[in-house]
């Protein structure tokens, strides 16, 4: 066996940048630098936004919908930002909110019946190249499914970690919380992950 | 070798799974690569690819303590296995919804930048609070300064007149 070391893409996922850009929004001295630097705050923390609200909305329309909107209210509420450093933590819980918001107002419109199985609509609109792989389609559905069955600061942390290859030390830095804080919630949150996905044992 | 069964928790030695788990916290991963020379810590100094190597800090001692224990453990072996395994379901499932994230994201980034093109009054809002922000700070000081001059005042007088 060989060891190999995967370099955390820190280099892509440094939080100084953030600080940088959102010092420029800020200042908002030049509508296309201010432009420009929350064009590259999106266009970083997008896929894990929506990411994250799919898992839990089980529907990527929406979950667009609900990452635009959180990066809507990200922008016109920035000056509420006390570490522009924890970026990410920030918009993470304006998204988790705006998730829960569509979750209740589908539950106040959509009958019971019109709800099926929940595994079934955790993975979002397979693309066709997908559905052909039933099998992996399964094996997706049933980790997805999984993920999605997690409290959802867990999901964060397995999100970040496997989506975007931080490491404890970079995951605490965006989320503005101690690192060992966060390495336990992941630990626990791997725990988790495998109590569900583990075959039960036949009683 | 204790195996604990606690909710959250997961199998292996006590004394190694802390390393276990740093290392696959850190983002350090262990890959199986050749059943020949599996597990062994010689093969771990020269690295995996040259590529890699040549990226990568030395190997500390602990791990290579931590991998010659890897060569007798099997149930350390058997735990990293299963948190390989469980870490590439994970990347492909969220690969899957990171795929559908993609294709959305310029055209809704671009969205979002018109909208908040077209309302330039929440830049005029930000500036006018800000503005609002340091007037109502520089009122509390001056006020408090002047609540200070004043009591200093009094207090003169009150020393003057009772003296």
């Amino acid at each position: 066996m060989k060891l190999i070391r995967k370099r955390a893409r820190q280099d892509s996922t440094s939080h100084a940048e953030d600080a940088l850009w959102i010092a420029t929004i800020r200042a908002g001295k030049d509508r296309r630098q201010v432009q420009e630097a929350y064009r590259n705050l999106m266009r970083k923390y997008w896929e894990v936004v929506m990411v994250l609200s799919a898992s839990k909305l089980g529907d990527v329309q929406e979950a667009a919908d609900v990452a635009q909107e959180a990066f809507l209210r990200s922008f016109q509420s920035l000056d509420k930002l006390n570490q522009p450093t924890a970026f990410l933590g920030w918009l993470l819980r304006i998204s988790r909110n705006l998730t829960t918001d569509h979750l209740r107002a589908r539950k106040s419109t959509v009958s019971l019946d019109a709800l099926g199985d929940s595994a079934e609509s955790v993975v979002p609109n397979m693309t066709p190249r997908f559905q052909a792989d039933l099998e992996r389609k399964e094996e997706l559905e049933n980790v997805l499914s999984a993920v999605n069955g997690l409290p959802d600061r867990y999901r964060e942390v397995i999100t970040l970690k496997y989506l975007k290859d931080m490491d404890g030390r970079a995951m605490s830095e965006h989320l503005g919380e101690p690192e060992g804080t966060v390495r336990n919630r992941l630990f626990r949150a791997l725990g988790k992950l495998r109590e569900c996905l583990e075959p039960q044992p036949r009683s | 070798m204790n195996e604990t069964n606690a909710p959250n928790s997961m199998p292996g030695c006590d004394e190694t799974q802390k390393t276990l788990h740093e290392l696959w916290f850190d983002g350090q991963e262990l890959t199986d690569e050749g059943a020949e020379d599996k597990f062994s810590a010689e093969s771990n100094q020269s690295g995996g690819t040259e590529e890699a190597s040549a990226l990568l800090p030395p190997l500390v001692p602990a791990d290579a303590a931590f991998l010659e224990h890897l060569t007798k453990c099997s149930a350390c072996r058997k735990e990293m296995t299963h948190l390989q395994e469980l870490g590439c379901s994970l990347r492909a499932g969220l690969e899957v919804l990171s795929r559908d994230a993609h294709a959305a994201m310029e055209p809704r980034i671009t969205a979002t930048l018109q909208t908040l093109d077209e309302a330039p009054e929440v830049g005029a809002r930000r500036r006018i609070r800000r503005g609002f922000r340091l007037v109502f700070f520089i009122t509390v000081v001056a006020l408090i300064s002047l609540a200070c001059i004043a009591g200093c005042l009094i207090a003169m007088y009150l020393y003057r007149a009772l003296s």
